[in-house]
């Protein structure tokens, strides 16, 4: 009786232990990044009060996050149906020089540019689903293939930059303060990151990309179709570089070749960031957003330091290494502890 | 013009060919579609065609390597001059060595002189010139925002230039920052805009933001624009037409125009000098003022120059 | 070299523990192995047989417990410790490359015979011959994985043990993709080994194998071990009593084999061919049967499956749904004309890991779950009352609907994939080994799920690799062999005797010999 009543002791303090270092290992892993874009603020913000710590900086902060925002959760869907798209920054280059183009060359409406600029964004990323899907090129090679071509079509459709015959109307989109005194870049950010959001989590095309990310053949053999619903998150990440892009060129007020390719590797580094936080591993807009505010804060604090720009690209990239490898070692801990 | 320019270079190009004493040049081009590059290289190819020579371009896409491929491949063919755009004499080493051995005289756009090369410009006198109306402008004290880069021979001329003119001015406070391309009209956005930050309007000193070319400057004047900014000095080279209309509309003080095409029919023509001197021939170093585009100035500049050439 | 300590058995486990998310998998595990004993693991799927294998691989570091090997303490959590120690392991899914061929993936990560720092194949190649011998390989061993069966793969993986001088080797459900013959000579081999002093430790939830094969017998349930008895003194009965804890329920019979074949065919197959597997095949299926394919791995009956469900476009013959003529280009189409499949690899093909019970199970049903109808939007409230109602029907234990399905055991994620047609107006569900992989208490239930599935009036394809399974769940069997219908068997008729008959049907032992 004795030993039986010993053994059972040290059963359930053996358990006790093990549970609580599981939950907490799979709460870092889960809240691991806001926990650390949280611990940014408050460092930027006791260090340098009144500089970072200002409404005049969050917004600028936001302005800087929103553009990325728009094309990462682009990317979002892509990664989320299990496949890649690398042309999206040539895209948002592309089709931010056609929108000013249109207006110059063509002499279209502002608003007639923006919808055939969102269009063709959409059509290049369907383009690229086509590929995908129905032709079978890897994802890789295909939007590679596709956005370096579209750097050449950028630059037969105009070897110059476009700075002349914008109306200046155009350039106010970005640059205006519609609603709350936000800038409208921020406006429209939260607006597509709720729309993605609610497509993702409550619609049925929503779940069926999940279930295509989640195992192909067994989506297909639910009846989804599978072609279909990749291709719908091709356009959407080629709609979503096109909407970055054009807001690009409102706030440059010009069409410049190349100038959004930058976004690429921010997009990239944003998800795979998001991708790391409340779930596991899996790909979706909230963290994105996340992603994305992490880099932003970090870039605008270290840059309000006056920190070595050299820093920059070890910040980013260090903090991407050390978020996902986290995240990753505290799910295996938590798995087997 | 450039596709006016580039009909005129081919064709050209096929009348030269039916000439059986025709010489040729040999273009290594750094970035064969950036505006800068296409520029010098049409006031070449336009001297060049004046004196009935047969031009052949090879784009480097910024990469020493292929500049010395395509020097050595220039030597092998035995062309009568090589000019090279961009790229630090010290980067071309093993082209130099093979031009050398053939014989082939060598032309550098914004290099420096070394043995083996008879003729240069620097990206020193349009540094010069824009750091000087900089620090006319701000005075003794200032807080000034340098965007450098430092992988392009040219921005490392202008850098040094910026270095020297704000040298000794103990009041003015420089931040370096370090473009990171692609992406260089982000990055000048994104550092821009926390910069502001850190240095808001009203304070003691004067602000300027000084870039090596005018694409990070473009992302710049927008955080500026972001920001409802107009207590900053700006300043950038190159005169590239986004910058020009920048300054049209009053959100860019100034941008240096670097007299590109011209330098590159000046080259050629030393070039040729260089031929008829031989062995007498002192490398020279050719340095054209630029043009310092302001408000006050860029309606007549831009007539005078359409699409900046 | 018989060291003191080793006078007792081989290898000692002692109070082995192990939980997770605090639950026990786990409880004061003790068992002893002996070199040249066969001994075979049974317990249901959760009853703790994989954490003690991967605690002994390494894999899993335990909690408590030791474990001894000839004297000495095996170390913990290393799998290169458990290697040396002679320990091998093979599992379902075998570890092998398959664009290399047999000889590289025996010798894969063993020392190498090098010649100028490059690898000697001809010289190392000696002990892996003679380990394929041993085996009673005839195959050539250049012949490249992929192009293996199953049963041939088995045999590269027991090689690769043998080549590392492994003193004990697990089997973790070796017979489950063999047919008779195959594991009859694998059964051969490792009686075999075992005279030559190697231990091994057997997998399976083919009761009658372990019963037949097994000199030591020891049943886990819900992490301890509930039972070990020698060869003979347990029973097909008291094993099963062992592992569910109560004994099996015999098969309903009362509306079995009642179907009316008198009516029009819900489903009809018409001289179906699809290269070289399946070679124009017949047959018609009535509403409310569950009819049944047996036959061999190989034979046809997955491909025939996947021509039905729209994987793969038949090179001739065709299909009628209820008398009339239907053209499948794609699973959609299938999916929205009535027909399902519930593929053979569960976790591949069939259930969303990552997912919760509730996605996995109401993702062939979204239209119906719209908040509002014509408007894309998911009802959260009518997706969780549906899951929870399938959950309850089906009896899948589960946490909650919003759990994680890669969190279930086998037999619960089959049943949610059964789930998943329930309500999606299915008419012909085709199962492709609905039971593989799952305890004998859950196959009892999902042929339950099935067979209710098939009173309300949904015409099921049922296809078993497992004769017994094939006769405990049919109304109806159809024996392939070779790509054709070799048979048909009812009522009465549905003995494991005449399947397996059929099965091999004036065949010439040639197809079921695996080397």
């Amino acid at each position: 009786m004795m030993a039986q009543a010993g053994t059972a002791a040290k059963d359930a303090a053996s358990l006790r232990k093990s549970s609580w270092k599981r939950t907490a290992l799979i709460w870092l892993s889960r809240y691991g990044t806001i926990v650390g874009l949280l611990l940014m603020v408050v460092f930027f913000s006791a260090n340098a009060p009144g500089i970072f710590l200002s409404r005049a900086n969050f917004l600028n902060i936001l302005s800087q996050a929103s553009l990325t925002a728009i094309i990462a959760s682009g990317l979002t869907y892509t990664l989320v149906v299990g496949e890649f798209d690398l042309s999206i920054g040539y895209v948002a280059s592309f089709v931010g020089l056609i929108v000013t183009g249109l207006m110059a060359y063509q002499g279209f409406p502002i608003w007639l540019s923006i919808v055939c600029a969102l269009l063709l964004g959409a059509a290049i990323g369907a383009f690229n689903g086509v590929l995908v899907t129905k032709v079978r090129i890897n994802a890789v090679i295909s939007t590679l293939g596709v956005g370096t071509m579209l750097t050449g079509i950028g630059f037969t459709y105009s070897s110059f930059p476009i700075a002349t015959g914008i109306p200046r109307a155009f350039t106010d989109i970005a640059l205006g303060r519609l609603v709350f005194g936000l800038p409208n870049p921020v406006i429209i950010m939260v607006i597509v990151l709720i729309a993605l959001w609610v497509i993702l989590n409550k619609t049925d095309i929503g779940q069926k990309m999940q279930a295509v990310g989640g195992n192909l053949e067994a989506a297909r053999l639910s009846g989804i179709r599978v072609d279909r619903i990749k291709i719908f998150s091709f356009a959407t990440a080629g709609f979503c570089a096109a909407l970055t892009g054009t807001l690009l060129s409102s706030l440059l007020g010009s069409g410049t070749l190349a100038a959004a390719d930058g976004y690429l590797l921010d997009a990239f580094a944003a998800v795979f960031l998001g991708s790391a936080t409340l779930r596991e591993g899996e790909f979706h807009i909230s963290g994105t957003l996340i992603g994305v505010l992490i880099l932003a804060v970090g870039f605008n604090g270290l840059s309000i330091f006056g920190a070595p720009t050299h820093f920059q690209p070890i910040f980013k990239g260090g903090i991407l290494v050390l978020a996902v490898g986290m995240s990753a070692l505290a799910r295996r801990y938590a798995a087997s502890a | 013009m450039y596709k006016l320019l580039l009909a005129a270079l081919t064709a050209s190009a096929m009348m030269v060919a039916t000439v059986a004493e025709a010489k040729t040049l040999g273009v290594v081009a750094l970035l064969a579609n950036d505006a800068l590059n296409i520029a010098v290289i049409g006031g070449a190819t336009e001297a060049a065609k004046a004196a009935g020579w047969d031009v052949k371009v090879t784009d480097t896409q910024a990469s020493a390597d292929q500049a010395n491929a395509a020097m050595n491949s220039f030597a092998a063919q035995h062309v009568d001059a090589i000019f090279v755009l961009a790229f630090a004499s010290s980067s071309i080493g093993s082209g130099l060595a093979a031009a050398r051995d053939a014989g082939i005289p060598v032309a550098t756009w914004g290099g420096e002189i070394v043995p083996g090369i008879v003729v240069t410009t620097s990206g020193r006198q349009v540094g010069d010139d824009s750091v000087k109306f900089l620090t006319d402008k701000i005075g003794e004290k200032a807080n000034v925002l340098a965007m450098t880069f430092h992988p392009g021979k040219l921005c490392i001329d202008r850098g040094i230039a910026f270095d020297e003119g704000v040298k000794g001015k103990s009041d003015v406070k420089v931040d370096y920052s370090e473009v990171t391309a692609p992406g260089q009209v982000q990055f000048g956005n994104a550092t821009a805009a926390a910069w502001l930050t850190a240095h808001p309007a009203g304070g003691d000193k004067p602000l300027a933001i000084w870039a090596c070319w005018d694409e990070p400057m473009q992302g710049a004047v927008a955080a500026m624009r972001q920001a409802g900014r107009t207590d900053v000095t700006t300043v950038s080279i190159n005169g590239s037409p986004q910058a020009l209309q920048l300054v049209k509309e009053g959100d860019l003080t100034a941008t240096v125009w670097q007299p590109a095409f011209q330098e590159g029919k000046e080259v050629f023509q030393a070039v040729l000098d260089s031929i008829k001197a031989g062995a007498s021939w002192q490398p020279k170093d050719i340095q054209i003022p630029g043009i310092v585009v302001t408000k006050d100035n860029v309606d007549k500049f831009m007539a005078e120059h359409p699409n900046g050439m | 070299m018989p060291s003191a300590a080793s006078v007792g058995p081989w290898m000692r486990i002692r109070g082995l523990t192990k939980s997770f998310a605090g639950e026990l998998a786990l409880d004061h595990a003790d068992l002893d192995i002996e070199r040249g004993k066969v001994h075979g693991l049974v317990g249901a799927n959760g009853a703790g047989k994989s954490t003690l294998i991967r605690c002994l691989a390494g894999v899993t570091v335990a909690d408590e417990g030791s474990v001894t090997i000839a004297g000495e303490d095996l170390q913990k959590g290393s799998p290169r410790a458990s290697e040396q120690a002679g320990l091998a392991f093979i599992h379902q899914e075998l570890n092998l490359i398959p664009h290399f061929n047999a000889l590289q993936n025996i010798l894969l990560g063993a020392p190498k015979v090098t010649r100028f720092g490059m690898i000697d194949w001809r010289r190392s190649g000696v002990a892996a011959r003679a380990a394929a011998e041993r085996v009673g390989i005839r195959f050539p061993l250049e012949t490249k994985v992929s192009e293996l069966s199953v049963a041939q793969r088995w045999l590269v993986m027991i090689s690769k043990a043998l080549v590392r001088d492994a003193s004990m080797i697990a089997m973790d459900e070796p017979t489950a993709s063999l047919s008779g013959p195959e594991s009859e000579q694998l059964f051969a081999i490792i009686r075999d080994l075992s005279t030559q002093g190697v231990a091994i430790l057997y997998v399976s939830h083919r009761l009658e194998e372990v019963l037949q094969l097994c000199d030591r017998i020891t049943v886990l349930r819900d992490g301890r071990i509930v039972d070990a008895a020698e060869r003979g003194a347990l029973n097909k009965k008291g094993l099963v009593r062992a592992i569910i804890g109560h004994d099996m329920r015999p098969p309903d019979e009362r509306d079995r084999f009642a179907t009316d074949r008198s009516q029009q065919p819900i489903f009809s197959v018409r001289d179906i061919a699809w290269k070289s597997a399946v070679k124009g095949v017949s047959f018609d299926l009535y509403q409310g049967e569950v009819l049944a394919l047996g036959g061999l791995v190989g034979a046809g009956r997955t491909e025939l499956a996947h021509l039905m469900a729209g994987v793969t476009r038949p090179d001739a013959g065709h299909f009628e749904l209820d008398g009339k003529r239907l053209d499948i280009a794609n699973e959609a189409q299938a999916v929205r004309a009535g027909i399902a499949l519930v593929p053979e690899e569960r976790r591949s093909q069939g259930v969303m890991l990552q997912q919760s019970v509730a996605f996995n199970i109401n993702i062939s049903t979204l239209k119906k779950l719209r908040a509002i109808p014509g408007l894309p939007f998911v009802s959260d409230k009518k997706a969780r009352r549906q899951a929870e109602g399938l959950v309850a029907r089906l009896g899948i234990k589960t946490p909650s609907v919003e759990a994680k399905i890669g969190g279930l055991s086998g037999g619960n994620q089959q049943k949610a994939l059964i789930g998943r047609w329930l309500n999606a107006g299915t008419k012909l569900l085709i199962l492709d080994e609905p039971s593989r992989g799952v305890d004998v208490g859950a196959r009892e239930e999902i042929h339950d799920a099935i067979r209710a599935l098939a009173r309300s009036g949904v015409g099921i394809l049922a296809i078993s690799s497992d004769v017994e399974e094939l006769t405990l769940l049919a109304d109806r069997v159809l024996v392939m062999r070779e790509g054709r219908i070799t048979g048909e068997l009812t009522g009465a008729d549905i003995t494991e005797a005449r399947i397996i008959e059929l099965s091999y049907h004036d065949s010439n032992d040639e197809e079921g010999d695996i080397a």
